[in-house]
């Protein structure tokens, strides 16, 4: 080993590389200088390339291609250094050997870069990459748009979702405050009756909380079982009949009172339409109906007393006429009567107009009355005013009164007719006659006295009409009375006083 | 029939009316037996005196008169009530009672009395 590194490194007697140049210092300077320049940029090319990849050690996939390049060049270099070495010291086989290792380098470098021209040979070229670059953009772009529209479209939805959610919001809250702060009732409730909502003055009157009445019947939550019953009776109806539905219920009660309230009940409805529940509303009316009953009292009471101040009135003719004047008694008498009668009628009505048929019964057909079986009222029904009531029964009487002493209903057999129509006139006329007949024959001249004069007054003067009276018949007079319908018609749309009368404990 | 010699009773708080039905019943030939004006008056005389028939206003100065009805008829006396109110405003327990409607006159009381007394003798 020894032995051949000795070869390697004597000289021995080559001549230097010098006298080739026959020590000629231009020549020589010039090699040498050449050769130094060479392997000084042969040194500094690795460098470069080491410098390269350091900075670039990601991203380059083949680095040990460069790697050999460089090993190749800086040999490359070393023998330019050894050409100036044997200028002056000819170790050739040193500077052979170095030929062979940069030949060895030089042989795997191009090889390596053999195996690697396919891959290095798909590499893009710079225009290539610019126009595929240039392709990349305008997706990119493109992409970048529709990005842009639909962030735009998204902030859009968002802002709609926002005003919804706000919408919402503030419905809910509204919702809220009209469930939580109405003064009455409010309530839900599903098919089985069990509660589903019920506003602060609902747990009120049930005495709860929310928490002790959600889902909670009625029948669970009411003391009075048959008040629980009647509301489970009324919630199922207006289900079954998948209806809204008004009516007066009483729940819960106050100082020993039932308290009454005005429900509306509506059916709360799936999508297909069916009832799935019901949504209700109630007022407190307790103190209405109160009011309600203490007036129905207070006309009970004035109507008693208007019949009595009647009665009082009569009792003072009586009292001051006496047997004096019987005739002059009697027919005052009978007109008090007459307006009583009347009173009689409007106030089973209760003041909301009375019917013709009734009003004139009430004074020609005196239950088992002497005249009675005489008297025939024929007529459609028609609906008086209350003050015509009292005017046409005023009149009948009058001609009642006649008939009674002068006319038809003066002898035995004679009759009276009372026959009414309505006409189908643009403005339509109440008809009204009085038809005697098998009177007396002598149509007396009482007929133009204070009777007459009274019905003739009031039917013309109150009720906006014309009279006549026909006495040339043999038989009897015929007096006929007409007006307009809307005079006497009693107007539509008129409560009546609650209930006249009906309160049995206010009698006397 | 004849109403001569029937002894009435007479309920009724209205001084002047009481006056005027009393010389109705003295016109028809009636005896008043007496005149009462109040609740307790009534019922003592409802039930003590010897009558063939009352005459009774339901309306007290505001208080009812079914007691003395009661006690009439548990004695069996027809009665009949004159009242501002027509039949409608009777209490259950006296539904169909007669009922003179006031103001009436002695032709009505006439009538209405001999119904009463003749329903009685059937």
């Amino acid at each position: 080993m020894s032995e051949a590194f000795r070869w390697l490194f004597s000289a021995e007697n080559f001549m230097p590389h010098g006298h080739c140049f026959l020590w000629q210092p231009a020549t020589l300077w010039l090699n040498v200088g050449s050769d130094a320049l060479i392997a000084l940029s042969y040194f500094a090319i690795p460098v470069a390339i080491y410098y390269f990849l350091r900075q670039r050690h990601d991203g380059i996939r083949y680095a040990w291609v460069p790697m050999m390049f460089a090993a190749f060049i800086f040999l490359c270099g070393a023998t330019h250094v050894m050409e100036i070495w044997t200028v002056w010291t000819p170790m050739y086989r040193v500077a052979g050997a170095l030929k062979l290792l940069t030949g060895l380098v030089s042989l795997a470098t191009l090889l390596s870069l053999i195996r690697i021209l396919p891959q290095a040979l798909l590499l893009k070229t710079p225009r290539q990459l610019e126009s595929l670059i240039g392709e990349r953009t305008q997706e990119l772009t493109e992409i970048n748009r529709q990005l842009r529209a639909q962030i735009e479209a998204r902030d859009v939805a968002e802002q709609q979702l926002r005003a919804v959610e706000t919408d919402r919001a503030r419905t809910t809250a509204l919702l809220q405050t009209i469930v939580e702060s109405a003064p009455g009732l409010i309530y839900a409730k599903d098919r089985d009756g069990r509660m589903l909502l019920a506003n602060p003055p609902a747990l009120a009157l049930l005495g709860k909380s929310w928490a002790e009445v959600e889902g909670r019947t009625d029948m669970e939550l009411l003391a009075d079982q048959t008040q629980a019953l009647r509301v489970t009776e009324n919630d199922q109806r207006l289900m079954r009949a998948n209806a809204t539905e008004a009516f007066e219920e009483a729940v819960g009660a106050e100082d020993g009172e039932e308290r009454v309230w005005f429900s509306i009940k509506a059916p709360l409805r799936d999508a297909r339409g069916d009832s799935i529940g019901l949504v209700g509303v109630s007022m407190e009316i307790t103190e209405r109906k109160q009011l309600e009953q203490r007036l129905r009292l207070m006309v009970d009471e004035l109507n008693h007393r208007v019949k009595n101040t009647l009665a009082t009135v009569q009792a003072i003719a009586a009292q001051t006429l006496g047997h004096s004047n019987l005739g002059l008694y009697d027919a005052f008498q009978g007109r008090l009567r007459a307006l009583a009668a009347a009173h009689d009628v409007l106030t089973r009505e209760k003041w909301a107009g009375a019917d013709l048929h009734d009003v004139a019964a009430a004074q020609l057909l005196p239950a088992g009355g002497p005249i009675g079986g005489r008297i025939e009222l024929t007529g459609p029904p028609l609906r008086l005013s209350a003050k015509a009531s009292l005017v046409l029964a005023m009149g009948l009487h009058e001609l009642a009164i006649n008939a009674l002493k002068y006319g038809a209903l003066s002898n035995e057999t004679g009759t009276v007719a009372v026959r009414w129509e309505v006409t189908r006139d643009a403005v339509p006329v109440m008809r009204l006659t009085w038809l005697e007949r098998q009177g007396p024959t002598v149509a007396p001249p009482i007929r133009t006295g204070f009777g007459m004069r009274l019905i003739e007054r009031l039917l013309g003067r109150d009720l906006g009409g014309t009279s006549r009276l026909d006495c040339a018949d043999s038989e009897g007079c015929t007096f006929t009375f007409e007006t307009s319908l809307v005079n006497v018609v009693a107007p539509t749309g008129v409560p009546p006083f609650p209930d006249v009368g009906a309160v049995a404990g206010a009698a006397g | 029939m004849t109403l001569h010699g029937t002894r009435v009773l007479v309920v009724e708080d209205d001084a002047l009316i009481s006056m005027m039905i009393e010389d109705f019943l003295l016109d028809l030939g009636c005896e008043v037996v007496a005149s009462a004006a109040g609740l307790e008056e009534g019922v003592h005389q409802a039930s003590t005196l010897a009558i063939d028939v009352a005459m009774l206003d339901i309306n007290l100065d505001g208080r009812l008169s079914y007691p003395i009805a009661d006690v009439l008829r548990a004695r069996k006396i027809p009665f009949l009530f004159a009242t501002g109110y027509g039949p409608a405003a009777l209490p259950p327990s006296f539904q169909g009672a007669p009922v003179l409607s006031k103001p009436f006159g002695i032709a009505q009381l006439k009538e209405e009395l001999g119904r009463v007394l003749d329903r009685c003798m059937q």
